[in-house]
């Protein structure tokens, strides 16, 4: 080919992909020359059309990483497939734009949208796993938090944590709320930091009755009606 | 705890177990709490407590997957990584999803020829309890405990009837039909099904991972039957995998009656 590949058409530079894109599916030998100047003029150039082409060459891969993942049966009970396919490029759209990378092999650049797909399901799973240990409130319920949160997430957490008494509080309060662990999976996993499970019982039947005491204090927290 | 009128109150410690669903209760300590007001009270402090702590707080420092697989492949910033690295030290959860996407990414082919080979989707139906009218239907009757049972997913329906064996064992009949005029049952033939303990392999509580291996499978005859034994006792999920969708039945109990 004399034409040097930035300069070629657009189009012509999407046949040329796709035919090495054969050859890689068939796990064989292939130039992905062609397919990395897509990702680079998509990315760097922010041209449209070669963003457009990008997603039309490389959705077949993201349609297979999603069906051959082991979360797929519990993400396409949630979404639909052409759905993750989109998200997953418009996340990818975010990360790369924000980091202007310029991929160097096209594994690289795969793996990288391969690694915004697992996020995505990653996420996905994490509020499932919420969502099973806390069922949402009913809309009228009286428990529901009545006041504002305080817009910044560290000093939440550190609101809390400066009403605890002392590291133990903290390293149980930690593990059963913010990491969603039951009191046994606790000592399971942290043998050498309780001495049995009644311990872990006791220090939250503490941290419990030491936040209800201070509930003025955290009422966007607790509510503001009494047990 | 305070003094009640219903005897020694349960512990704090006891009460927070019977919050976390883990406590084991003696028979007397459960009527205890089945009559103390005030223990019950503690425990809906406890329940209520746990609940919103949960929900403000679970994983709300965390980066998030998407950052956290960036991370893995060694792809943010130096400030997020050095952010990340240090929150995963202190985060089990993290380490772990960590370990996990490490695992994924070490394997990671750009190209699998495998799962996806098949150009269509199947499509999973969670199929419907329907009650037959022939059956007399009384106010306050749990149709879900009687047998048979029909359930309905789109065009697809599914007869299941509760047998025994010669050697009184229990067995689970099904006859697949469909209303589709233009499908018939025999194209189901060959098709697989599945019978797991519940929640079954939708479940996504890793806790859950062994009920998702099948109990029973068996295939469908060419005249749409099927047939499970021997059935034991206990909530299950069966999922019958037909050419062009799954059919999920849920809540499928089995008693000894």
């Amino acid at each position: 080919m004399d034409e040097p590949i930035n300069r070629l058409k657009l189009s012509r530079l999407a046949d040329l992909c796709s035919s090495e894109l054969v050859r890689r599916r068939q796990k064989e030998p292939a130039d992905d020359s062609f397919c990395l100047e897509i990702f680079r003029r998509a990315i760097l150039e922010h041209d449209e059309q070669a963003w457009f082409v990008l997603q039309k060459c490389f959705g077949e891969n993201v349609r297979a990483w999603i069906h051959s993942h082991s979360s797929s049966d519990i993400a396409l009970l949630h979404d639909s497939e052409e759905n993750y396919v989109a998200q997953t490029f418009s996340r990818f759209w975010i990360a790369v734009h924000e980091q202007h990378f310029e991929f160097k092999t096209l594994n690289g650049a795969l793996s990288y949208l391969h690694a915004t797909l697992n996020g995505i399901f990653t996420d996905l799973m994490r509020a499932q796993l919420r969502s099973r240990e806390v069922p949402l409130p009913d809309q009228d319920s009286p428990e529901e938090p009545a006041a504002e949160q305080p817009e910044d997430d560290l000093e939440v957490w550190n609101t809390i944590l400066s009403l605890l008494n002392d590291e133990r509080e903290r390293r149980v309060a930690q593990l059963l709320y913010f990491n969603g662990l039951k009191p046994k999976y606790i000592l399971e996993r942290f043998p050498q930091e309780f001495t049995d499970v009644k311990e872990i019982y006791r220090v939250n039947c503490n941290i419990v009755d030491r936040l209800q005491r201070n509930r003025e204090r955290l009422r966007w927290l607790l509510g503001d009606e009494e047990v | 705890m305070t003094e009640n009128p219903h005897g020694i109150a349960l512990s704090e410690e006891k009460l927070m177990s019977v919050a976390y669903g883990e406590g084991m209760l003696s028979e007397s300590e459960r009527e205890h709490l089945k009559q103390c007001a005030l223990c019950q009270q503690q425990l809906t402090l406890y329940k209520q407590t746990n609940r919103l702590l949960s929900a403000k707080l679970y994983r709300f420092l965390c980066p998030s997957g998407v950052e956290l697989n960036y991370y893995c492949l060694g792809m943010v910033s130096d400030e997020s990584r050095i952010r990340i690295a240090s929150h995963i030290l202190d985060c089990p959860s993290c380490a772990d999803e960590v370990v996990e996407i490490r695992q994924l990414q070490a394997n990671f082919d750009a190209f699998p020829v495998t799962p996806y080979a098949v150009p269509k989707a199947i499509r999973r139906l969670f199929a419907e309890h329907v009650i037959q009218h022939a059956q007399p239907v009384i106010r306050n009757n749990a149709p879900k405990k009687g047998w048979p049972r029909q359930y309905q997913a789109e065009s697809i329906g599914l007869s299941l009837h509760l047998s025994r064996t010669s050697n009184g064992e229990m067995m689970l009949l099904g006859i697949i039909t469909t209303s589709n005029t233009k499908a018939t049952v025999s194209a189901f033939e060959g098709s697989k099904v599945d019978l797991y303990y519940a929640p079954g392999p939708l479940a996504v509580d890793r806790q859950d991972a062994e009920t998702a291996v099948p109990l029973l499978s068996t295939e469908v005859d060419g005249g749409g039957n099927l047939i499970l034994e021997p059935v034991p006792t206990g909530s299950f999920v069966m999922l019958v995998r037909l050419p062009e969708q799954e059919v999920v039945i849920e809540e499928l109990t089995v008693d000894q009656e």
